[in-house]
């Protein structure tokens, strides 16, 4: 295993009576992570002090190493888009970049050459001679990107960039922040209230909720150890009735129930992966025809469901 | 015996007829300023100095009969057109500003509710609640003169009454074009209320730079006009110094075109521009 | 256009068919640019998804449903009436949640909802209770005493909702119901909109979050600068038959490697791709299903699931908006 990028031990932070993150402990590694849950569960506080705009009351916080809080020379490593609108519309694309590398401190040869390289790289090339008022919303996305890209970073922390855009906006941000990640080197952390939009970026997920992160680590794993919530697995096929009678007699089954039409089956299992792999012999001894095995809470949105205590 | 669960179900109801539907923006305007702890302050405040004291006055006092100079320099009081400045200002303020502040036009237009309908809701919820102030006190002081009168020509008393009906309404309505015409162009209340103050005080001011060099001056100030129609109600004819048709412009330029504009501009609203 | 009207004495349902809103040939112009370019659709009853980028021209095509903008030439029936002329009638059968914020932030909840109902032309003796009826509903329980400046984004959603829902309207257009709601928000607006739709209404339901158009939604309306470019059920949209299937596998690669080398000399193997530990194949599958799980099992991968393949409504609908270009 790598060395964590960020550790984050017993941090809290409020703002009067409001608790922004409440011991809050995260471990978060190279590659893409997505920092998931509803509106208010503490994903923009834990971004400011990941920046350092702000401090927590409470614990301590390291992002690669050191810690971000008055510490300026780390902000070259770390690239930060937030989540609400801040392009000035009577600015082109490119005046853009050039004003964000003048903030960086870069110049000159260097600032073109990288300007025009983060222009190609988030695909606004052709659009960046162009006013930023008239952008859509997944070029303003994307220029935010850029800005954000500018100064190269190791780290790159993006603030709910899928929001408002649509289907095809949103696939190419998809693809661009997985390109960013697999052949640029960025390490990213990815925020978003919406789950499969996360799901289709990584698996690797720290979710929040009330300030907590109430779990940590690849989806399956995570739904994995939650032992106490059956799966529920569905079933579609031919002469299911001897599929289900079979099913009963397993040890990891917790409850099966045959549809009305007896055209499929929900199967609750404690282990999973025992139904998985016997699922072969089962068939074979039943003699049932499958057309089609679904797992219904294997994602993102049950994990969620289940322990923020929906 | 039997199951009600909370579900979506149909209404069946009549529904009112469309052209009558303004009455609803109307009635709601009305209710909410009754609420308004600011609208009732002033209200209170401006009938008891503007009315009050006047009533007691001149009713105690001996007189043979309601007589329009009484009634017009009552409706010509300044005390009286402060007030009614004040609380045109709170009034009207928010009545266009709110909408385009939360971008509520597309509820109401969504709906079968022409612009001319939302525009005839406003004005009018904005008249009955300015009527308060504008028509009922000033009737009031001309049913108590009438009946404390020492004469016995009440005819002449009952006509001056209904002149006051006329001048009370036109008093009421007098201001809101322009009041609405500000709400309008802002977003924010405060601005509103602020603008239409100074729009409504600050011709008074220009006017009476001028108005030595020429009396017509004081046709600039939305006041002024009112107080010369008070004039021309009670029949008490026009200052002479004053040109009858440019008075009769400033009244058509102070209704009409703020009107207009406003109506053009919830109209392309409700487009969504 | 008004020539080409009167000229026909026929009402625009006749010739469109009996759905609730029909277009055809529908052009609305901006200036220069035609936000709808020859639009023709045909939205049937139930739940349908109407689809688009933004600025293809789904909100001009709501707009011009309601009378809000006028159609340049081409036709257009809600139910047999026609926009043209006819637009109040229209507006009293549709309801309408706007997608950004629109509430009067000064007013209650419940005192929105009434007031929206009264100028719908509701009584306030009918208005009131049906508004707290569809408050329930909806979900909003005793936040709607209180000024709408202080809810939530999913409790605006709702009140939204409510106001769009209370005077019973035939049609209902909802704009992105589920923008800024958290997952559970999410699943009980869609729940709501499907109890809805059970009572005999049109919905058209626009939304880029493509999952809920898919969990609602029986026929989808795909737009593209201007014009419908598919319209149709979705079932039948994103169906390839059920011979084509597509199987998640779990296991060591080695494994996964002679597993696949077996599978393909059986079956026609179409793709195979992996990702967050994971295999998906997409093979085609004539025989029984015991074979393919056998095979896994005698493989040691694991086989976590086995599905007709069907296609992803996005691919359909990036499919559709290229096929447009």
């Amino acid at each position: 295993m790598s060395e964590p990028i960020i550790v984050a031990r017993d941090v809290s932070k409020w703002y009067g009576n409001v608790i922004g993150l409440n011991n809050f402990n995260l471990e978060v590694r190279k590659g893409i992570t997505g920092i998931v849950g509803p509106n208010g569960a503490g994903k923009s506080t834990l971004f400011k002090l990941l920046v350092g705009t702000i401090k927590a009351n409470k614990g301590s916080m390291l992002v690669m190493g050191e810690s971000p809080w008055k510490n300026p020379s780390q902000l070259k490593d770390i690239g930060f888009c937030p989540d609400y609108e801040f392009l000035p519309r009577d600015l082109t694309g490119k005046d853009f970049l050039r004003f964000v590398g003048g903030v960086h401190g870069m110049s000159g040869q260097a600032l073109a050459k990288r300007s025009v390289e983060v222009l190609e790289l988030v695909g606004m090339t052709e659009a960046s001679e162009r006013f930023m008022g008239g952008y859509s919303k997944g070029m303003k996305q994307r220029m935010k990107i850029a800005g954000s890209i500018l100064h190269d970073p190791k780290l790159l922390l993006l603030d709910e960039p899928l929001s408002g855009t649509d289907p095809v906006a949103r696939r190419e941000l998809i693809d661009m922040i997985k390109g960013l990640n697999r052949e640029h080197g960025h390490d990213i952390i990815v925020s978003s209230h919406v789950l499969f939009e996360v799901e289709r970026l990584t698996h690797d997920v720290a979710l929040l909720y009330k300030g907590r992160a109430v779990a940590t680590g690849d989806i399956s794993e995570i739904r994995g150890m939650m032992s106490n919530h059956p799966h529920r697995i569905v079933v579609q096929g031919k002469g299911l009735v001897g599929l289900a009678k079979g099913l009963v007699d397993r040890p990891y089954t917790v409850s099966v129930q045959l549809w009305s039409d007896r055209s499929a089956l929900t199967v609750e299992v404690s282990r999973p992966d025992e139904l998985f792999d016997s699922m072969a012999a089962l068939i074979a001894e039943t003699g049932c025809e499958v057309e089609g095995m679904r797992s219904l809470d294997d994602d993102l949105e049950s994990l969620f469901k289940y322990l923020a205590g929906w | 015996m039997g199951l009600n669960p909370v579900e979506y179900r149909p209404w069946n109801g009549q529904r009112n007829r469309q052209a009558r539907r303004f009455l609803v923006v109307a009635e709601s305007i009305f209710h909410h300023d009754l609420r308004s702890k600011w609208f009732l302050a002033v209200l209170i405040i401006g009938t008891f100095l503007a009315f009050a004291l006047n009533i007691y006055l001149v009713s105690s006092s001996p007189h043979e009969s309601l007589t329009p100079e009484l009634m017009a320099g009552q409706m010509q009081n300044a005390l009286f057109y402060i007030f009614l400045v004040i609380l045109v200002s709170i009034v009207c303020s928010d009545l266009l500003s709110e909408d385009l502040r939360s971008n509520s036009f597309v509820l109401y237009f969504s709906r079968a509710l022409k612009p001319e309908g939302y525009l005839l809701g406003k004005l009018t919820g904005a008249f009955i609640t300015l009527a308060i102030f504008g028509l009922f006190p000033s009737l009031i002081l001309a049913m108590a003169v009438t009946a404390t009168q020492s004469g016995s020509d009440y005819l002449a008393s009952a006509e001056v009454m209904l002149e006051t009906v006329v001048a009370g309404l036109w008093v009421t309505f007098f201001f809101i074009p322009i009041a609405l015409l500000i709400s309008s162009l802002t977003a924010r209340r405060t601005y509103a209320a602020v603008g239409t103050f100074m729009v409504l005080f600050v011709p008074g001011i220009i006017s009476g730079l001028f108005v030595q060099f020429d009396h017509n001056w004081r046709l600039l100030d939305p006041s002024s006009v009112l107080a010369m129609s008070m004039d021309v109600i009670y029949g008490l004819g026009l200052p002479a110094e004053v040109d009858a048709w440019l008075f009769y412009a400033a009244i058509f330029a102070f209704i009409i075109p703020p009107l207009t504009l406003v109506y053009w501009r919830i109209q392309r609203k409700g487009v969504g521009k | 256009m008004t020539g080409a009207m009167t000229a026909s004495t026929r009402t625009a349902s006749e010739e469109l068919g009996d759905n609730p809103i029909c277009a055809s040939d529908v052009v609305v112009r901006f200036g220069a640019t035609a936000a709808l370019d020859h639009f023709s659709v045909d939205v049937p009853r139930g739940v349908v998804g109407l689809l688009g980028p933004n600025g293809a021209g789904k909100s001009t095509f709501i707009k011009a449903v309601l009378g809000l903008l006028d159609a340049e030439s081409g036709r257009i029936s809600v139910e047999g009436l026609d926009p043209s002329s006819d637009k109040m009638a229209i507006r009293d059968l549709v309801g309408y949640m706007p997608e950004h914020d629109c509430l009067i932030e000064a007013m209650t909840g419940v005192e929105l909802v009434s007031y929206m109902g009264q100028i719908s032309g509701m009584a306030k003796q009918d208005s009131i209770p049906r508004s707290h009826e569809v408050l329930d509903f909806v979900g909003l329980n005793e936040q709607r005493y209180r000024p709408i400046s202080t809810y939530s984004t999913g409790m605006k959603q709702r009140i939204k909702l409510a106001q769009a829902i209370v005077h019973d309207p035939k049609i209902i257009f909802l704009d992105e119901p589920t923008s800024g709601m958290d997952p559970q928000g999410r699943e009980e607006m869609l729940d709501l909109i499907g109890r809805i739709a059970a009572t005999d209404k049109s919905i058209l339901l626009s939304s880029h979050i493509l999952n809920d158009v898919e969990m609602v939604c029986k026929n989808v309306i795909i737009v593209s600068n201007g014009k419908a470019v598919t319209q149709g059920g979705i079932e039948s949209l994103l169906s390839q038959g059920t011979e084509r299937k597509r199987v998640v596998l779990r296991g060591q690669p080695d494994a996964f490697a002679r597993f696949m080398g077996m599978l393909s000399s059986e079956h026609e193997v179409l793709s195979v791709s992996e990702e967050f530990k994971q295999y998906t194949v997409v093979f085609v599958n004539t025989k029984e299903s015991t074979s393919v799980f056998e095979l896994a099992h005698q493989f040691g991968v694991q086989l976590r699931s086995y599905l007709p393949d069907r296609f992803d409504l996005e691919d359909v609908f990036i499919d559709a908006l290229k096929g447009a270009c």
